[in-house]
């Protein structure tokens, strides 16, 4: 066939079936024309024309098929018929679309999580190459890796490379503005946004041209969108405008758009080529095409080993090189999660479709006379099939229509409900055309699925028993039957497996709730106080500075409580180390360690166990001494006093410029007390051996200050600020973050999310199966009813019609909760893995079968209910 | 089917004597009928009416090409001209029907 030709003729066919109509007329005209010249008479004439054409009709069928446009006819009026069906039982398609769009819908959003999340997260080019570079030392994980300006010049052209940027994070100040106020500065090697490859929205990005002198180059920022957005206010006038920072001015030459979020940078400039070797910034680099980082992690190693020799105090003794991928870093072991909803959607999904199959079982019941004539008049099996077929399409087209609605919608909540910090500020959510191809396909897929069992189950009738309406049986079929109860025990089995999910998690996440913390998160918050660039540059003006900022917010009218911390607040930890204890120098452990001032732990409201805390002069002098927690000195003192013994701390030590040690600090600190626990490693996990010694060891360049208010903590931001700005003028500070948002971030909201999301989908499957229980429920009900009507003739009570009605409909259910059961079994490891929680606790899973089978038999009683009360007369009459 | 009309002929039979017949004139589907039936001396049993799925197939491979046109007798008349691809198919099928026709004769000679 020439496409084009088909195609031009399909175009027009109507105009051909005309001409076709109109040429067999004309030929039996003719052919009448010529008998009638002959003599013969007009009526005979006519009759040996037709005679020795052929069936005009049948043969104007024979020519149009030859275009195959009878098949596509049939098809289409086949849909218009099911649409047709479906305006007809409205109560229905109303049950059968719903279940499918809330099935693909919410299908339909998780595959958007996924894509936007798991397979598209970055804007960057070649994002899936880009790496984060982890230093390591035996097991543990000490840093990204940091270079020196020097250093970096060489790293970028390791032969596995295809290219990598330098970059220093620092908050700088705004001043200018009455407050100073923190940005958060990336400052980034020049050939940074060559190597992201993402265009600006607005003006240029900084290129190796502005660095042409690298020692000083030029002092230029490019904003990111949200910044613009919140500092400029959108205008585009903002580019050409000078930004202060540290009292530099700063040319905006551009805007960047909303997805590039690298670091969460609120400006990016170019980093300065320092020629002091212990000046470092991280590295990023990206892999060549064709390596795997299997491949490029020991070339890394040794390309990195001999960088090392230059300035070895900046690495590990036994350097070790992690290359993470870009993804990893955020989603690292949510990905397992997410996988876990998408299949638990995927059984919301099933559910939904195997609500449909019993609808149209249960429907096909009525209709099996028309079918039976469809058949009778010389419908073939496959023409009712495709019937069918087509009818189940058109449900699932609907459903799929109204489905991708609703996930357009609700892919524009997930990023409120997600938790934070497990996904990266690059990823948009939202339907994009991949998701949208996949939901398409997914809802024509349901439609074939759930459809392909009814139809052929109603595709063969028999003709006989329905035309006849004196031989009805009296109980339905038992083919159908089975059909029926196969696709309920099913869905009740997955049912209870989502019951299942959410049992556990519902239990995990209170137990999390009510774990005993160690110390009061509630009123509590810190703030990070960034030091500018060479300020404070000697220990003892350092450590100074951070007592006085301390005692000034302390004394503010309302705080309770504040403190000097270097460390994250509970239930995570900063820094770990290995530690060596005196005397016993064959054994090191990994400890947390806390750089913190005395206040610290009744600020935390932590209690003092045994021993005491550190004075503040022994604070200002840099004692080396220590309090460790319970766990510590659980395990390496079970017997003995932990008083007074010595413990030495490898990572205790200046590691970059910019941090200030203690003059006659060695690493070695002794214990003088022992506090309670706190978690330190995560929520889930057991807590850690920690060790917290004086800030004032290590003075870093930049402290939090944690305090306690009460009421809502925020609310002392202005406070806290001016008392910053009264002691230095050019101080800034950052924003306050409160220890319950730390919670959230360590795990709590996630597990919260992970709650929520099983619970409705969880509460989706149930309702979506008492809907489809009622209907096999009123199905039943409805072919029995001149049994039922006997029965009652006979004596009956209402009762026993109710509990034949339960007889029929319990040992399915039951069936499917074993199926459940034994399911939630066999995938329990799995489920337990990402899902966290035990989804095999005895009483949470007999709670569920009880719900499940309480539910389920509500659903199925209330038709027995109105059958019990039929008058048995009415219905034997009827027929 | 049983009433098959082309129960006479070989699949493509008709085809190649409609394109036999469009090669010498233009002509519309009764006159082809007509000339058909008249040139073989009624030794085919061909229903005129099965000319018709012909002539579709044939516009739908591109061998001829249909115009309406006014007849001698003054009636609207359908008019089928034959393409050059109609008629390189006619060459090819005269050909292997010539071949074939000699083999079977040869086989019946023997």
């Amino acid at each position: 066939v020439k496409p084009l030709t088909w195609l031009q003729h399909l175009l027009d066919r109507r105009r051909l079936a005309r001409d076709l109509a109109e040429e067999i007329e004309q030929h039996l005209e003719e052919t009448v024309a010529e008998l009638v010249r002959e003599g013969m008479p007009p009526e005979q004439a006519l009759s040996r024309a037709r005679r020795q054409f052929g069936n005009p009709a049948l043969i104007e069928q024979q020519a149009r098929e030859v275009w195959a446009w009878a098949w596509l006819e049939n098809r289409l009026s086949d849909l218009a018929f099911a649409f047709r069906q479906m305006r007809r039982e409205p109560w229905f398609s109303t049950v059968a679309c719903s279940s499918l769009a809330l099935g693909i819908g919410a299908t339909a959003v998780m595959f958007s999580v996924v894509y936007s999340v798991l397979l598209h997260p970055y804007p960057y080019k070649d994002a899936e190459r880009m790496v984060h570079i982890h230093i390591f030392d035996h097991e543990a994980m000490l840093t990204d890796l940091l270079l020196s300006s020097s250093q970096f010049e060489r790293f970028q052209h390791a032969p596995v490379l295809d290219g990598a940027i330098a970059m220093d994070q620092a908050p700088m100040s705004e001043t200018g503005a009455e407050l100073p106020e923190s940005v958060l500065a990336g400052h980034m090697s020049a050939n940074a946004f060559q190597f992201f490859g993402v265009a600006p929205l607005l003006g240029r990005e900084f290129t190796p041209q502005d660095a042409s002198d690298a020692t000083h180059p030029a002092r230029v920022a490019v904003l990111s969108y949200h910044f613009w957005k919140k500092h400029f206010l959108g205008q585009p006038d903002a580019l050409g405008k000078i930004l202060q920072l540290n009292r530099e001015n700063y040319a905006v030459i551009g805007v960047l758009p909303p997805r590039f979020a690298w670091w969460d940078c609120d400006v990016y400039t170019p980093l300065a080529y320092s020629p002091d070797p212990d000046r470092t910034a991280m590295v990023f680099a990206r892999i060549k095409p064709g390596i795997s980082l299997a491949l490029a992690q020991p070339e890394l190693e040794a390309f990195l080993a001999e960088i090392a020799l230059e300035t070895p105090k900046h690495f590990p003794r036994e350097l070790k090189v992690g290359l993470v991928p870009l993804n990893d870093i955020f989603v690292g072991s949510f990905a397992g999660t997410i996988y876990v909803l998408l299949g638990a959607v995927s059984l919301l999904l099933v559910i939904g479709c195997a609500n449909v199959s019993i609808l149209l079982l249960a429907r096909g019941k009525g209709r099996t006379q028309e079918l039976a004539i469809r058949s009778a008049i010389g419908g073939t099996r496959v023409r009712i099939l495709t019937q069918l077929l087509t009818e189940s399409l058109a449900l699932g087209m609907t459903g799929g229509v109204l489905g991708i609605g609703l996930a357009v919608m609700g892919s524009r909540l997930i990023p409120r409900f997600l938790p934070p910090g497990t996904f990266p500020s690059e990823a948009v959510f939202g339907v994009s055309v991949p998701v949208l191809l996949a939901s398409t396909l997914l809802a024509l897929g349901t439609g074939i699925l759930f459809g392909c069992w009814p139809a052929v189950r109603l595709s063969t009738p028999r003709l006989g028993q329905w035309l006849q309406p004196g031989t009805r049986t009296l109980t339905s079929g038992k083919g159908a039957k089975r059909s029926h109860d196969i696709l309920i025990a099913g869905q009740v089995a997955m049912i209870l497996v989502l019951l299942a999910a959410a049992g556990a998690t519902v239990r995990s996440l209170y137990g999390l709730m009510h774990r005993s913390l160690g110390y009061d998160p509630h009123h509590l918050a810190w703030l990070t106080i960034p030091l500018r660039d060479g300020t404070y540059a000697s220990w003892p003006q350092r450590v100074r500075y951070f007592a006085q900022v301390r005692e000034d917010i302390a004394s503010l009218p309302g705080i309770e409580a504040a403190a000097i911390a270097y460390t994250y607040l509970p239930p995570v930890s900063r820094f770990r180390s290995s530690a060596e204890l005196r005397g016993r120098s064959s054994e090191t452990h990994l400890v947390a360690i806390q750089q913190v001032s005395s206040q610290y732990f009744s600020a935390l409201h932590v209690a003092l166990l045994q021993g005491r805390l550190w004075t503040e002069s022994e604070a200002l002098r840099g004692a080396p001494l220590a309090v460790i927690n319970a766990t510590m000195a659980r395990r390496d003192w079970p017997k003995s006093n932990a008083i007074g013994q010595m413990v030495h701390l490898d990572e205790l030590k200046a590691r970059t410029s910019w941090t200030l040690e203690a003059p006659q600090n060695d690493g070695w600190v002794q214990i003088i007390g022992v506090v309670s626990d706190t978690p330190n490693d995560g929520l889930q996990e057991s807590v850690l051996p920690a060790v917290s010694v004086p800030y004032t060891l290590v003075a870093n360049d930049s402290f939090d200050v944690v305090f306690r208010a009460p009421g809502d903590p925020r609310s002392f931001e202005r406070a806290i600020r001016e008392q910053i700005h009264r002691r230095d003028p050019e101080q800034m500070a950052g924003e306050i973050s409160t220890a319950e948002e730390q919670l959230d971030f360590a795990g709590l909201a996630r597990e919260r999310f992970v709650t929520v999301v099983f619970l409705v989908f969880a509460g989706l499957g149930l309702a979506l199966g008492f809907v489809g229980l009622y209907s096999v429920a009123a199905y039943t009900v409805s072919s029995r009813r001149r049994e039922f009507a006997l029965r009652i003739a006979f004596g009956a009570q209402r009762t026993d019609v109710m509990a034949a009605v339960l007889r029929a409909i319990l040992p399915t259910v039951l069936t499917g909760v074993s199926a459940g059961l034994f399911l939630n079994f066999a995938i329990a490891k799995l489920a337990e893995h990402w899902i966290g929680g035990n989804v095999r606790d005895p009483w949470m899973l007999a709670a569920i079968v009880l719900l499940a089978i309480t539910v389920i038999t509500a659903a199925s009683l209330r038709p027995a209910s109105r059958v019990a009360g039929i008058d048995p007369m009415d219905v034997l009459r009827a027929d | 089917m049983k009433s098959d009309p082309h129960r006479d002929l070989f699949p493509g039979a008709l085809e190649m004597m409609i394109l036999q017949c469009l090669k010498r004139s233009p002509l519309h589907g009764y006159a082809l009928a007509r000339h058909i039936k008249q040139s073989s001396d009624d030794l085919l049993r061909i229903e005129e009416g099965s000319l018709y799925p012909a002539l579709q197939r044939m516009l739908r491979e591109g061998w001829v090409q249909a115009e309406w046109g006014w007849s001698a007798t003054h009636r609207r008349i359908r008019l089928y001209r034959i393409t050059r691809s109609g008629a390189k198919h006619l060459q090819r099928e005269v050909s292997s029907f010539e071949r074939m026709l000699k083999g079977i004769f040869q086989v019946l000679a023997t």
